[in-house]
């Protein structure tokens, strides 16, 4: 196994470098062993509440409007994923 | 030279978690049984809240406790204590409850007599957000003297709970914490979540928040 291509959600408090540490630890002598993680993180996204149009927000930032309308009435709509992608293998 | 092939998975992780928990969420429905899973950081007042609660509530409604704990058994003692069934879980260690877990406290307690199970999580504002159990309804309790802010550091747990409990108000005069600036950043992530501002000390707010849960739990055994 060459390499394995996890996507997680801006939601998930997924820390990349221990990722690769716990599963160098628990790889050994497997055939995943040596196998490189990579991470693409989702951003989180949002619904505005009036105009309904999807925009990718910053749920850390002070404000959060619509880019479209202004409005700071949004729901979260996605950011939770969390799922193995794919692998890569010789 | 070996070629490299790329095999697509798209296979959520958590997903054994998450099965788990929808067949809970089922056997809780079936039963007609309403679950809390009630969130927070250490110290924030989980315990003392469940107490007012039951107090509140056990003349009402058939309810237990599940405990979650890393260690001992003192927040269950405290529950039994009020004559109310408690199960108490050690994680030894875990950060936080999942589903397998509370299945086995499940397996321990009669649902047929049960209306309502109040389950205390972990003290942890971060993983318990992760973890579904089947619950009915997530509530968060965050205290004054934790700060305002929380709401900016957290936003998962946030913007997952169907209730947010400020506790500790009794502590409002003493601090800079303000109740509006915390319910403002918290209804950007999560616009319908409600809000309940309350003290144990004082019992402000206790019976609002009681009388929230009693209608969800009239939801779910009706």
């Amino acid at each position: 196994m060459v390499s394995v291509h996890l996507q997680a959600g801006e939601l998930r408090d997924i820390a990349a470098e221990w990722i690769q540490r716990y599963f160098d630890y628990l790889s050994r002598g497997t055939l995943a062993e040596g196998a490189k993680i990579v991470l693409t993180k989702i951003p989180a996204q949002m619904t505005c509440q009036t105009c309904r149009a999807g925009f990718n927000a910053d749920i850390r930032a002070d404000k959060i409007e619509c880019p479209e309308c202004g409005n700071d009435k949004a729901v979260l709509t996605g950011g939770d994923e969390f799922f193995i992608e794919s692998i890569e293998v010789i | 030279m070996d070629k490299v092939r790329l095999i697509d998975i798209k296979e959520l992780i958590l997903s054994d978690n998450r099965d788990l928990a929808e067949q809970i969420r089922k056997y809780l429905k079936d039963n007609k049984v309403f679950m809390l899973n009630l969130m927070a950081s250490p110290g924030s007042g989980k315990t003392t809240l469940i107490i007012e609660t039951l107090r509140r509530l056990k003349d009402k409604y058939q309810v237990a406790v599940i405990e979650g704990d890393i260690e001992s058994q003192v927040d269950a003692d405290k529950v039994a204590a009020e004559g109310v069934t408690a199960v108490q879980l050690r994680t030894g260690g875990a950060c936080h409850l999942d589903a397998p877990m509370i299945k086995e406290a499940l397996d321990t307690l009669d649902l047929t007599a049960l209306d309502a199970i109040l389950i205390e999580n972990i003290g942890n504002l971060v993983c318990p957000a992760d973890f579904d159990l089947g619950e009915t309804c997530k509530a968060v309790v965050l205290s004054v003297p934790e700060g305002d802010d929380k709401a900016l550091k957290y936003p998962v747990i946030f913007s997952v709970c169907d209730a947010l409990v400020i506790s500790k108000t009794d502590y409002l005069e003493l601090s800079d914490f303000d109740p509006e600036l915390l319910a403002e950043s918290v209804r950007r992530l999560n616009p319908s979540i409600r809000i309940f501002t309350t003290s144990c000390k004082t019992g402000a707010g206790l019976d609002e928040w009681c009388s929230w849960l009693s209608d969800q739990i009239k939801a779910a055994t009706a």
